[in-house]
């Protein structure tokens, strides 16, 4: 049985392959190539109306098994266009054409399976007046041709069709367009029926040029390009698909932009779930890229590689590319020269989802890298409307090395960094916002930034160096805080646990535990005026400037600005200073502290005045309490238990002051007014202030003060110097006071005790008066144990060699030996006065002009004195003695005067005693007579004995030198001068002038009543 | 001892007699033309200057010792036969300082005087623009 099939089987494959064999004769001696060309041709001409010509047609079955199979080669299609390079359209080497054999023979259909190509050429050209050699198609099928395209109705399955070595050059001259290929190579696999897709592309391209003229020419061209893909698409929206795009060498020109790479990946992978939702894939890897941009700025950025990877996917209500991720390494960025990226590695990762109207995007796990340093962002983005956007963004940074910031900060920008010198130092960022953006304005709701500095150690100009072990500053809108004299928009805080800012051989600052607020006005809003309040509190504030230290400890600094509304606003400013307690030092010199002090200030500034003063209007107030000085040039502290004072543009108040220097306290207060016009240099600076005062202890604080400000050097050769005050010497350039110009400010002084050279003075009282350049202490009363005086001096400074001083003093029944003590100058002017003892009036006024180190200008010293004495008596002295000798007086005489009343007046350095009388007993003298104020106060009286017991009226010349006294007999000069009838006109001259001396001195004298 | 106090008495009697005839004249009288003083005067081998004017003022000062004109100090003359008295005024206070002199000879451009004080100083003054 099976033998039988066997041998039956084989029969009928016999029989079968027998049929076939004479069928396919059949056909070879049917469609001989002859015939098929022929019958070919007569096709294409029906088909093509220009020249075609067609080498061979082959039929074909083996090739193309099982598929009918038609072999064409040297297909040329000539087309002769004015203008086209060539009259050849296309031409073809070889052309099989595989076609379904069961439906030729079942239903004549002609159904392709297959297509290949191979080594073909084509010419496309259009005119520029849109001939192109394209037109061979009848009329009729080019309508078709362009009719329209519905891929439902297509129904294609197609076994492959594959390109090999085509080349194609479109040459398109009413579009501008110039294009070609070359070795193109393709392979495709599929079906395409009703509207469902399964198609495999393998195609391959050698290289490519495209050319595009216009305003902006592009020009491209692309090598070793490979395009690999595998679709699937069901009518049902289902499907997926794998794509792979590769090239090689790239380039691409528009204009003046440049771009190229040496070699691209695009990997695409997508699946498309019948539900309306997908998710896919992308990758793409560029090798070198480089684009240029050309114009004014020119821009220029390259890598070594770029990479960008996305998931996408679609839900079928959101996208969203999660992760998505760029990368450029090794890239540079050239901006208009500037190299802004130096083989920088730059990285940006997100996950991104939009709804299918984009109207709101989500952002999440951001990272924008550039190196080491990252920016990590976070937030959605809303759309509402087309000219509405909100954002609601939080960002931050890793830890930002901050010397490897200024190392990548471009180098066009590190040149205006270049004063900046990073030593240490890190920074970290922090921020979130909500802003919109509504027809191009923008409006934040709300944002808090906050960046911490830590170990931060920089230098600024190689000058100013800035430490701070952590600092931290924050923002936030709106503010946190709200504050009622303006809008606040923003508030933040800057703290710091120390902060230490030095300049290079001037200042060395430092504070502890600073913590501040501030809070601003809407600055984005330009209808709405800045303003802005700080605090600033600190545990301690030191600062060193040369030699001057401060260290204020708990200080608190309170400022504001406030701008109001309108055409002409007037910024307000307000600051408050307090510390608790300040201690400062001036090298050697200073040293000063003190409790709390609070400063208070506020101005307004207006713009149209033009003095200082008008413009700010400022106002000052302050205060301070115990408060201590130490002064080198003063062997005692100064302490100041309370000092209070108010300041307003036209007026300085003093509304306490309490000093206490060495023995002496004292207070100042008062107003000084007309500041304002003082400044417009239209009127005096005046005062009126009240000195008063428990107990001031003159000499020393005269002590104290003198040679204050005086160089060593000169206060050294002055104190060598003899008698310096009257020398005559050459005029030495120092520093003298000069009275203030443009003031007027008067004080009265009220010191209940005033000690001066041990004497006590009460109840000093006056008035001190400072004019215009003139400094005048007008009969200033005062009474004391010794006596009851009063005083006016006066000093001017018209130029600093040429200073005046001048003194009216009354002494009031004073012990003549107080007087010397007291004023031990009367003793230069009246020598012979330390011989008398006993009460007397001292009147004196006197005037010199003053050279810069204040000797006098001799002259210009002028000067009068009056003294009158009851009951005194004359101490014993060896002139004494010698003057009894010589006028031969009797020794038991008692050496007592019943009156002395001496005048004298002094001209440049003539000191003139007027005739004087003294009774001594029995005896009565005139003694009159010059000396000189020089350095040997040489002199040369005269004493005239006009009443004695024995009728010898003698006289004795008294001259010479206080070491070197001189005593001659002489006549008795003043004998008549008492005696009006016989006195001659010289003598009653002179006692004319004695009187005006005496009553001149004493004109302005007030009765000692006043000063009880 | 009685000798001697008849030597002492006889001396004193001497002395007595020679010192009442050495009693001095009386200088002040004098005529000069008090309008040649007017102007202005250089005291001779100095700088310093002394200006007259006709209402009896005046003003002295120094160059020499750095002052000039318009800071010179006020004082008001007067003449009197021979006595020239120059009262100089305090800017502080009412005291007036008197300078006593006796004029020798005063001609258009001269002026010659000593101080009535001490007499042995004495004074030649030029006037000068």
């Amino acid at each position: 049985m099976k033998k039988a099939l066997k041998i039956t089987g084989i029969a009928l494959a016999s029989l079968v392959g027998l049929v076939l064999l004479i069928i396919l004769i059949a056909c070879w001696l049917i469609f001989t190539p002859a015939r098929l060309t022929s019958i070919v041709d007569k096709v294409a001409d029906k088909f093509i109306t220009c020249d075609t010509h067609i080498g061979r047609v082959n039929l074909t079955l083996f090739k193309t098994f099982p598929q009918l199979g038609l072999d064409v080669n040297d297909v040329v299609l000539i087309n002769p266009t004015e203008g086209a390079k060539t009259d050849t359209v296309a031409a073809l080497g070889h052309l099989t054409l595989a076609v379904d054999a069961k439906a030729f023979l079942r239903d004549r259909s002609i159904i392709v399976r297959g297509l290949d190509i191979a080594d073909g050429t084509a010419y496309l050209y259009t005119s520029e007046t849109g001939v192109s050699n394209l037109d061979i198609f009848p009329k009729s099928d080019k309508e078709k041709k362009e009719s329209s395209f519905d891929l439902s109705s297509l129904d294609v399955d197609i076994d492959h069709i594959t390109v090999s070595r085509l080349s194609a050059t479109l040459d398109n001259r009413k579009a501008g367009l110039n294009t070609g290929v070359d070795g193109f190579d393709l392979k495709l696999k599929g079906t395409l029926k009703e509207g469902n897709i399964d198609a495999a592309l393998d195609a391959a391209l050698r290289s490519a040029i495209l050319k595009i003229a216009g305003e902006k020419p592009i020009g491209g061209t692309l090598s070793q390009l490979g395009l690999k893909a595998d679709i699937k698409y069901a009518s049902q929206q289902s499907g997926n698909a794998d794509i792979t795009l590769t090239a090689g060498p790239t380039a691409f020109t528009q204009g003046d932009m440049n771009a190229l790479l040496d070699k691209l990946t695009v990997k695409v992978a997508g699946d498309l779930s019948g539900t309306k939702s997908w998710h896919g894939a992308v990758e793409l890897a560029a090798t070198t890229p480089a684009l240029t941009l050309g114009g004014e700025k020119p821009m220029a950025v390259d890598a070594d590689e770029l990479q960008v990877k996305f998931l996408s996917s679609f839900d079928g209500t959101n996208y969203s590319l999660i992760p998505a991720s760029v990368a450029l390494t090794s890239s540079n960025l050239t901006m208009d020269k500037d190299k802004l990226l130096d083989k920088a590695q730059v990285a940006l990762r997100a996950d991104v989802a939009a709804d299918t109207t984009f109207s709101r995007i989500t952002i999440g796990g951001g990272v924008i890298s550039l190196n080491q340093f990252d920016i990590n962002l976070n937030g959605t983005v809303l759309r509402p409307d087309s000219t509405t956007l909100d954002a609601d963004i939080a960002l931050n940074t890793n830890r930002w090395n901050l010397k490897e910031v200024l190392a990548v900060v471009p180098k066009a920008y590190r040149k205006k960094l270049s004063n900046i010198r990073i030593n240490d130092g890190a920074l970290q960022l922090d921020a979130k916002a909500n802003a919109g953006l509504k027809d191009g304005k923008l409006a934040i709701s709300t944002a808090n930034a906050g960046v911490t500095f830590d170990r931060l150690n920089g230098r600024l100009n190689d000058s100013i160096s800035v430490v701070a072990p952590k600092l931290t500053a924050s923002v936030a809108i709106p503010a946190k805080k709200t504050t009622s004299q303006f809008k606040e928009f923003a508030g933040g805080t800057l703290n710091a646990s120390s902060l230490a800012v030095n300049i290079k051989d001037n200042l060395q600052s430092s504070i502890l535990n600073l913590k501040s607020t501030f809070s601003l006005s809407d600055f984005t809003d330009k209808k709405t005026p800045f303003s802005a309040k700080a605090k600033l509190v600190m545990d301690n504030l030191a600062a060193t400037l040369d030699t001057i230290d401060a260290k204020m400890a708990k200080p608190v600094v309170e400022a504001m600005m406030i701008t109001p509304k309108g055409k002409n606003p007037k910024p307000h400013y307000e600051a408050t200073v307090t510390t608790s307690s300040l201690d400062g030092r001036l090298g050697r010199l200073l040293a000063a502290n003190t409790g709390a002090l609070t400063i208070k200030a506020a101005a307004t500034r207006d713009a149209t005045k033009k003095a200082v003063l008008d413009q700010w209007n400022p106002k000052v107030n302050a205060s301070l309490s115990t408060a201590h000085a130490d002064y080198a040039q003063l062997p005692v502290p100064v302490d100041i238990p309370s000092l209070r004072f108010d300041f307003t543009p036209g007026k300085f108040t003093i509304d306490d002051s309490r000093i206490k220097l060495g023995k002496s306290d004292f207070s100042l207060r008062g107003d000084i007014t007309n500041l304002d016009a003082w400044l417009a240099k239209d009127g005096l600076l005046k005062g009126n202030l009240t000195f008063s005062s428990d107990y001031t202890d003159v000499s020393q604080i005269m002590d104290l003060v003198s040679g204050l400000g005086a160089k060593d050097s000169t206060a050294t050769a002055d104190a060598n110097k003899p008698q310096a005050a009257f020398a005559d010497d050459e005029v030495k350039e120092d520093n003298p006071f000069m009275v203030p110009l443009g003031v007027d400010v008067f004080f009265r002084t009220d010191v209940k005790t005033a000690n001066w050279n041990g004497f006590d003075f009460h109840n000093v009282g006056g008035k001190i008066t400072c004019r215009d350049g003139v400094l005048v202490m007008e009969e200033l009363g005062f009474t004391s144990k010794a006596a009851t005086m009063q005083l006016t001096a006066m000093y001017k400074s018209p130029r600093k060699n040429h200073l005046f001083a001048g003194v009216d003093f009354h002494l009031i029944n004073i012990e003549i030996d107080d007087l010397i003590r007291m004023i031990p100058k009367v003793d230069s002017i009246v020598p012979m006065l330390k011989s008398f003892d006993g009460q007397a009036q001292f009147h004196f006024a006197g005037e010199s002009y003053l050279k810069s180190n204040y000797d006098f200008k001799l002259s210009t010293l002028r000067g009068a004195a009056a003294i009158e004495g009851k009951d005194l008596v004359v101490l014993p002295s060896s002139t004494f003695d010698t003057i009894k000798k010589y006028l031969m007086t009797d020794k038991s005489t008692e050496n007592r005067i019943d009156s002395l009343d001496v005048e004298l007046s002094v001209f440049k350095d003539e000191v003139d005693l007027y005739p004087f009388r003294v009774r001594l007993g029995q005896y009565e003298a005139i003694v009159a007579g010059r000396h000189n104020i020089n350095r040997d106060f040489d002199f040369n009286y005269h004493l005239s004995v006009t009443d004695a017991p024995v009728p010898v009226r003698l006289g004795l010349d008294v001259s010479g030198t206080l070491d070197d006294m001189h005593f001659k007999l002489a006549p008795c000069r003043y004998n008549n001068l008492y005696k009006p009838e016989r006195r001659n006109g010289i003598q009653e001259r002179t006692l004319q002038l004695k009187t005006l001396i005496n009553e001149s001195l004493k004109r302005n004298v007030k009765p000692v009543e006043y000063y009880d | 001892m009685k000798k001697a106090a008849s030597i002492k008495v006889f001396l004193c009697l001497l002395l007595f007699t020679a010192l009442w005839a050495c009693t001095p004249d009386d200088p002040t009288e004098g005529d000069f033309d008090v309008t040649n003083l007017y102007g202005k005067w250089c005291q001779e081998g100095t700088k310093i200057y002394y200006k007259y004017n006709d209402d009896g003022t005046g003003a002295t000062w120094d160059e020499s010792d750095d002052v000039y004109e318009d800071e010179a100090q006020a004082f008001t003359w007067e003449v009197d036969g021979s006595e020239m008295i120059h009262i100089h005024l305090t800017e502080t206070g009412t005291a007036q300082i008197p300078k006593y002199y006796i004029i020798t000879f005063l001609s258009f451009d001269e002026l010659d005087y000593y101080d009535a004080y001490v007499t042995t100083k004495k004074y030649k003054f030029y006037k000068v623009n």
